[in-house]
């Protein structure tokens, strides 16, 4: 059976009878949603396979709590995201990024910014999304959640609402902390450089 | 809309169009599979044969139960003996009298 094919609800109906080629099949067709998630929210400690494992564990353990109230696919977002909040709030430690611990793609970037109040140039792209990836790292994981999803992933309120739980009003309020908080981050690194 | 020119707003916005990762949609790896199957068969074994332990907990009550008896019985047979032979205090008897004997003078002896 090819993934385009896979007919969710009799899969899901299969897996709850514990049929195990039906949990391979149900990975396969999850994979990319729970690899994007992972990718955007994993812990700088955690190995992604091993989030990827308490996900899909947590996912096929209580495949039973799924009412089909909401496509299965957002039940797994949010499984998802729990999990990796999760992980990213046992990560007590948040990093303080100077100069000094950039790559040189993302110097560039740095380097950019400063020079030109105009849009970045293509070239540099992946360079910003490692840096991104290294402010997001200094917020609070509730905080990260929200910029990684509204910014990155361009999702509406709504549906970083629908994903979490939280209200609107949170989410923006988490929203502005978070850019507040990488903007300074983003400026020291900026005047570093010019020093 | 005006365009937010801040190098934060900037920087977001080139991050985002940012290529995605070449291995962002690749297959399941063969050992996470592996992992999740063996995670699952893990946490479902005990209720995979629901009726066993049950039934394991009353043959062992069961048994138990017959030990008890047996040796209740056993205990308060007429002969008290588990084996049927003779009370070993009987034997003791006929020893203790075979030693008496011997110590009792020859000019004595029946």
């Amino acid at each position: 059976m090819t993934d385009d094919e896979l007919n969710v609800p009799e899969c899901l109906a299969r897996v709850r009878r514990g049929d195990e080629d039906a949990v391979r099949a149900m990975m396969q067709h999850l994979h990319p949603l729970v690899m994007k998630i992972i990718r955007s929210h994993r812990p700088r400690r955690l190995e992604e396979e091993d989030l990827a494992q308490m996900i899909y564990t947590k996912i096929f353990t209580r495949v039973d709590q799924y009412e089909g109230l909401m496509p299965f696919e957002h039940w797994v977002s949010r499984v998802a995201v729990n999990t990796c909040l999760s992980a990213l709030r046992a990560e007590s430690i948040r990093p303080e990024w100077r100069m000094a611990d950039l790559g040189e793609e993302e110097e560039a970037v740095v380097a950019n910014l400063a020079s030109t109040a105009g849009e970045l140039d293509a070239s540099v792209q992946a360079g910003s999304r490692e840096l991104v990836e290294k402010l997001l790292q200094t917020l609070k994981p509730e905080d990260r959640l929200v910029v990684q999803s509204l910014h990155m992933e361009g999702r509406s309120v709504a549906e970083v609402q629908a994903i979490t739980g939280w209200s609107a009003a949170l989410v923006k309020v988490r929203a502005f902390r978070a850019r507040l908080k990488m903007r300074k981050s983003l400026e020291r690194l900026m005047k570093e450089r010019t020093t | 809309m005006k365009q937010k020119t801040h190098p934060l707003d900037r920087l977001l916005r080139s991050a985002a169009a940012a290529p995605p990762r070449q291995d962002e949609a690749a297959a399941v790896p063969w050992t996470l599979e592996q992992r999740v199957l063996a995670a699952l068969r893990g946490q479902r074994q005990p209720e995979d044969i629901p009726w066993l332990a049950p039934l394991l907990r009353q043959a062992f009550a069961a048994a138990g139960a017959l030990a008890i008896v047996v040796g209740f019985l056993a205990f308060h047979s007429p002969d008290n003996s588990v084996t049927g032979f003779a009370p070993a205090t009987h034997e003791l008897a006929v020893m203790d009298q075979e030693l008496t004997l011997a110590l009792v003078p020859t000019d004595l002896k029946p």
